[in-house]
C-alpha cells in the first residue's frame, strides 16, 4: 500500500540502532557480547526482594500517580541533598520516567520547536539523534576529539548561533568515559547563561566515576533555573531491565517534560519504583564499592586490550572503554566490528556510527567492562589472537 | 529566564491531564474514586508470582531485547490466533511497548508528517491528541453523539481528504463504551482501502466486551497490510501498573520470504 515511505523523514536513517545489529551478531555467533552496556550481574538482592515485596504487597500493581510515587521522588530529592547538596522539592521538582531514554525524549519533545539548534557532544548516545529528530529540530554536533576528548569550548562558543536553544550533556560521557572538569563545566554555564540557552544533560553514570568528581552542573550558579538533570537507576543499582528514570529541575522545566512525558507512557511500572526508593537510600559503602568494582574491571579488561595490541583511551568514567584499531592497520571501525565475532568471539561496537564527522570516529571501538571478570578475562584472551 | 514559553507551541494546553486533576481531588477530599480507570483489586496471584520468579531467577533484570522478550512475542502471537483466528510472526510482526500508551506515542511519532490530518473518534482517550501534536499533525475530530455513540460515516467520508494520513480507531471506546459493530467496521475499513489510509487502533478494552463481540478490524479483508492494532496487558489482567503494551502489525518482508 501507499507509495509513500511509512516512516516519517524525520526518523528515515535511523532504522535499527548498533546495538541490535550487534547483539544480533553475538547471539548468532555465539560471541562474547562487550557491545551493549548492561550487566551479566544483577544488583543488590535487598533491591531485588524490595521489588518482589512491592508486588505481593500490591503496591504498584495498579497505576502509580503520573509523576511517580511520592516515595521514589523523595529518595531521589535526598540522593541529590546527600551526594551533591543540592535541594529538590520532590513534589514539584521531580519527575519519574521509563529510564533516562524516556525522559531524553520527553525532554526533547516538550522543550524544543521545529528549527530549534540543539548543540550536543559527538560520538552521541544514539537516542539524542532520534529524539532531536522527532522534535523536528536540528542537531549541531560538538565532536570530542581522541586521544583526551575535552570539548572545545571555543568551538563551542563559536557553534551558538540565535537558534539555538538547547545544549545537551552528557557527563560521564558514553562512549568516550570524558568526564566534565569543574572548569569546563564553568565555562559550559557561563555560556549558557549569556546565551539564555536550556541545559539538558544526562548524567546516568552519576556513580561510575574513577577520576575526578562528578558534579551536577544544575549546582552552578545561573543554571538551576536552566537546566533539566537526567540519571537513571539501571546503570547504578545494575537492573538496566526494570527502566526508571528521572528528571530533575526547577518546577516550570519539570511541568514541561511532564506535559510530554505523561503522553509517551503516562507512567512506568510501579513495583520498581518502590524498589528503586529504597535502593537510592543504601548505605555509602554500596555505592564506595560498586565504583571500586568497576574500577577494576576498567584496568581488567583495559590491560587486555594493550596487551592485545589496541590503542586504550582510558576512561574517567562510565563502563566503557574506547579504543582505536589503527595498531592492527585497520581504519574502518564498522568492518572490523562486523567481522570481529567471527575472527575472534568479541562483539564490540564501531564508535564511528555515533558521529556525524564520519572522520572523527572513524577508527574508534567501543568495548564494556560492566561484566564477570572471567568474561572480561577470556574477551582478553581472544583478543590476542588478532595480532597473530 | 528565557522569554519564550518552556514548552513548545504543539503541546500548549496539554499540561495536566484531567485524571491528575480528578484525582488529587479525589485524595484531597477523601472521595470515592471512580474518575481513574484501574481497578482496585490486582489481578491473578499466578501471574503476580510469574514476575517474582523472573525477578529472582534474574530473567528481564538487565535490557530485554528491544522488540521485547521472544516469550511474550510468541504468547502475543498465540493469542491472536486464539481468539481472532489471526496469525502474526511473532518476530517481525509483534512489538513489546511500555504500555498501549507508548505504543500509540511510537505509531504516531513514526507513521506521521507534519500536517498530516488523523481522524479520530471524540470524545478521544486523552493521549491521542498530544500525540499528534508532537508529531505536528492535525487532529480532524468524528463525534461520536449521545444517546448512542454510532459514528456517522458519511461523516467520516466527507472527513476524508487529500491530506488525510490515518485512521484513529479505538473500539472498544473509551469513554462512551460504543463497540464498533461489524458493519461498521466493513463500512471504515471500505473507506481506507478506498483512500488508502492508514489505520491505527486501539484495542485495549477487547476483552471487556457485554454485548455484541469484539472483532479485530486488521481481520478485514484489504486491512492487514495498513492496520496497527495496539493492546496491551493493563485492562486484560488488571495490573495497570506494570505497563505492558504490545503493537500488531504488517511485516512487508515477512511476507515477501514467506511467499
Ligand atoms: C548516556 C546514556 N543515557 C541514557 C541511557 C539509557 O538509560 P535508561 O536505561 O535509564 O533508559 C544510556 C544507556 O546505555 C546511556 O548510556
Ligand atoms: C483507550 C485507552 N488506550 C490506552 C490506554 C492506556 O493503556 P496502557 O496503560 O497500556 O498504556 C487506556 C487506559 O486508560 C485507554 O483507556
Amino acid at each position: 500500500m501507499s507509495g509513500r515511505p511509512l516512516l516519517n523523514r524525520r526518523l528515515d536513517g535511523l532504522g535499527t540502532t548498533i546495538f541490535a545489529e550487534m547483539s544480533a551478531l553475538a547471539t548468532a555467533t555465539g560471541a562474547i557480547n562487550l557491545g551493549q552496556g548492561f550487566p551479566d550481574t544483577d544488583g543488590p538482592e535487598s533491591v531485588r526482594e524490595a521489588a518482589v515485596r512491592a508486588l505481593r504487597d500490591g503496591r504498584g500493581n495498579q497505576y502509580p500517580p503520573g509523576p511517580g510515587i511520592p516515595e521514589l521522588r523523595q529518595a531521589i530529592a535526598d540522593h541529590q541533598r546527600r551526594f551533591y547538596d543540592l535541594s529538590l522539592d520532590p513534589d514539584t521538582e521531580v519527575l519519574v520516567t521509563a529510564g533516562a531514554t524516556e525522559a531524553i525524549a520527553a525532554a526533547m519533545l516538550a522543550l524544543l520547536e521545529p528549527g530549534d539548534e540543539v548543540i550536543a557532544f559527538e560520538p552521541f548516545y544514539d537516542s539524542y539523534a532520534a529524539c532531536i529528530a522527532m522534535a523536528g529540530a536540528k542537531r549541531v554536533p560538538l565532536t570530542l576529539r581522541a586521544p583526551s576528548f575535552r570539548p572545545d569550548l571555543d568551538e563551542l562558543r563559536a557553534k551558538i548561533t540565535p537558534r539555538t536553544r538547547l545544549l545537551l550533556l552528557n557527563t560521564p560521557h558514553n562512549p568516550t568515559g570524558m568526564v566534565l572538569t569543574a572548569e569546563e563545566q564553568s565555562a559550559i554555564a557561563a555560556l549558557a547563561v549569556e546565551h539564555d540557552l536550556l541545559v539538558v544533560t544526562d548524567e546516568v553514570y552519576e556513580h561510575l566515576v574513577y577520576e575526578g568528581t562528578h558534579r551536577p552542573i544544575a549546582a552552578l550558579p545561573g543554571m538551576r533555573e536552566r537546566t533539566v538533570s537526567i540519571s537513571s537507576a539501571g546503570k547504578t543499582f545494575s537492573f538496566t531491565g526494570w527502566k526508571v528514570g528521572w528528571v530533575m529541575a526547577d518546577s516550570p522545566l519539570v511541568s514541561a517534560v511532564r506535559t510530554a512525558k505523561q503522553y509517551l507512557t503516562y507512567v512506568s511500572a510501579g513495583p520498581f519504583q518502590y524498589a528503586i526508593a529504597e535502593a537510592l537510600r543504601l548505605p555509602d559503602a554500596y555505592f564506595d564499592s560498586f565504583r571500586a568494582d568497576l574500577r577494576r574491571k576498567r584496568d581488567l579488561l583495559g590491560d587486555g586490550l594493550r596487551a592485545a595490541g589496541f590503542e586504550v583511551y582510558q576512561p574517567q568514567g562510565t563502563y566503557f572503554i574506547t579504543t582505536d584499531i589503527t595498531p592492527f592497520g585497520e581504519k574502518d571501525a564498522y568492518a572490523f566490528c562486523r567481522a570481529l565475532p567471527e575472527r575472534c568471539g568479541v562483539v564490540a561496537i564501531p564508535n564511528s556510527v555515533f558521529y556525524d564527522d564520519p572522520d572523527a570516529g572513524r577508527s574508534q571501538v567501543r568495548f564494556t567492562f560492566c561484566k564477570r571478570d572471567d568474561v572480561l578475562d577470556e574477551a582478553a584472551g581472544r583478543l590476542r589472537h588478532l595480532a597473530s | 529566564m528565557n522569554a519564550r514559553p518552556l514548552l513548545n507551541r504543539r503541546l500548549d494546553g496539554l499540561g495536566t491531564t484531567i485524571f491528575a486533576e480528578m484525582s488529587a481531588l479525589a485524595t484531597a477530599t477523601g472521595a470515592i474514586n471512580l474518575g481513574q480507570g484501574f481497578p482496585d483489586t490486582d489481578g491473578p496471584e499466578e501471574i503476580r508470582e510469574a514476575a517474582v520468579r523472573a525477578l529472582r531467577e534474574g530473567k528481564g533484570n538487565q535490557y530485554p531485547p528491544g522488540p521485547g522478550v521472544p516469550e511474550l512475542r510468541a504468547a502475543i502471537s498465540d493469542h491472536q490466533q486464539r481468539f481472532y483466528g489471526l496469525s502474526f510472526d511473532p518476530d517481525t510482526e509483534v512489538l513489546v511497548t511500555a504500555g498501549a500508551t507508548e505504543a500509540i506515542a511510537a505509531t504516531l511519532l513514526a507513521l506521521l508528517e507534519p500536517d498530516d490530518e488523523v481522524i479520530a473518534f471524540e470524545p478521544f482517550y486523552d493521549s491521542y491528541a498530544a500525540c499528534i501534536a508532537m508529531a505536528g499533525a492535525k487532529r480532524v475530530p468524528l463525534t461520536l453523539r449521545a444517546p448512542s455513540f454510532r459514528p456517522d460515516l458519511d461523516e467520516l467520508r466527507a472527513k476524508i481528504t487529500p491530506r488525510t494520513r490515518l485512521l484513529l480507531l479505538n473500539t472498544p471506546h473509551n469513554p462512551t463504551g460504543t463497540v464498533l459493530t461489524a458493519e461498521e467496521q466493513s463500512a471504515i475499513a471500505a473507506l481506507a482501502v478506498e483512500h488508502d489510509l492508514l489505520v491505527v487502533t486501539d484495542e485495549v478494552y477487547e476483552h471487556l466486551v457485554f454485548e455484541g463481540t469484539h472483532r479485530p478490524i486488521a481481520a478485514l479483508p484489504g486491512m492487514r497490510e495498513r492496520t496497527v492494532t495496539i493492546s496491551s496487558a493493563g485492562k486484560t489482567f488488571s495490573f495497570t501498573g506494570w505497563k505492558v503494551g504490545w503493537v500488531k502489525a504488517f511485516s512487508p518482508t515477512y511476507w515477501t520470504r514467506a511467499a
